[in-house]
């Protein structure tokens, strides 16, 4: 982040809106799903004689590939709406925290059933 | 001014409620009604988590559609967080993580496969000599094209050219955005001119 030339009145430079938080706790919760489903899930569910499972290893790589859609929508976001209604208030994380473990808790659910269908839909599709 | 400033509140509502609905469905509604109406899970039936991309696209679009404009303070004129950076940034380094593992675990089983057999004294010799041959056939390579190795040491001056040509961009930059400010000024002046006329 580089300094603010213009961050008047009342530091609106720093401020962070909800759904832009909420998204974060989305991208978070997809992100890390995915990196454990394709790093130890792949090795748990590996079958015997092998070392990974590459439908995980797949499965998980979906998850990262919502994970970035889910980006770029928030950089969409944060580049067109301005966030200064709705703004987190104390400036920047303050009780937005809720909010986006909220979010995050959401979507790791949302992750699991994803990585579980596609898994499913490799090891379908292949046999 | 005020209904568009609701509008754009109650699409950022729509998209944080769309983002956080699955906690109330999953832990609650679900097992409380799931099992009395034919609700799937997941998949590509409609299911619970479907219905969650009709209101977030809603309140993105209506974030769009109704994006606020103060007079004193344009949103372009205020610099923002690079969030898009940080997060490919994130997302970069995450998948190296698994890339890096996928890479790792495969060496390992290799050389599992390698060197833990009972065929040890075979696939052992056999790496060297893959190696040996490896890198008779990369020097046979070099000696053909006649390499040389002094061409690669003058590494200072591509520094030194490389930092000619970026101050040369840089003073193109400067000059494109002086001839803009020019222009700009120019503009203004004629304005004022002609604003003064009018009174």
């Amino acid at each position: 982040m580089t300094t603010n030339v213009n961050n008047r009145p009342n530091h609106l430079g720093d401020i962070i809106d909800y759904p832009t938080i909420a998204l974060f706790g989305a991208i978070l919760g997809f992100l890390l799903t995915g990196v454990l489903y394709a790093t130890c899930g792949a090795l748990m569910n590996a079958p015997k004689g092998d070392v990974l499972s590459w439908s995980s290893v797949l499965a998980g790589v979906a998850c990262i590939v919502v994970s970035v859609l889910l980006a770029s929508i928030t950089s969409l976001y944060w580049a067109a709406v301005p966030a200064r209604h709705g703004a987190v208030y104390p400036r920047l994380f303050g009780f937005g925290i809720i909010i986006a473990m909220m979010s995050f808790f959401s979507m790791v659910m949302m992750a699991a059933e994803l990585s579980i269908w596609v898994e499913n839909l490799i090891k379908n599709c292949w046999i | 001014m005020k209904a568009r400033k609701i509008l754009t509140l109650l699409g950022k509502f729509l998209m944080i409620v769309a983002l956080m609905w699955p906690i109330p469905m999953g832990y609650i509604l679900y097992p409380l009604i799931g099992w009395q109406v034919d609700m799937p899970m997941w998949g590509i039936k409609p299911g619970y988590w479907w219905p969650l991309l009709g209101p977030f696209v809603a309140g993105l679009l209506m974030c769009l559609v109704t994006r606020y404009k103060a007079n004193q303070l344009s949103y372009k004129s205020v610099h923002k967080l690079q969030v898009g950076r940080l997060l490919f940034k994130l997302i970069g380094w995450s998948v190296l993580i698994v890339l890096v593992f996928i890479v790792v675990s495969l060496l390992i089983a290799g050389f599992h496969y390698l060197f833990f057999t009972d065929r040890f004294e075979y696939s052992a010799p056999a790496l060297f000599c893959i190696i040996a041959l490896i890198a008779i056939i990369v020097f046979g390579a070099a000696y053909y094209n006649n390499y040389d190795s002094s061409k690669h040491e003058n590494l200072d001056e591509q520094m030194a050219s490389y930092r000619e040509a970026r101050e040369q961009w840089k003073q193109k930059e400067l000059e494109k955005e002086h001839r803009l400010e020019e222009r700009r000024n120019a503009s203004k002046q004629r304005k004022k001119h002609w604003t003064n006329i009018d009174n």
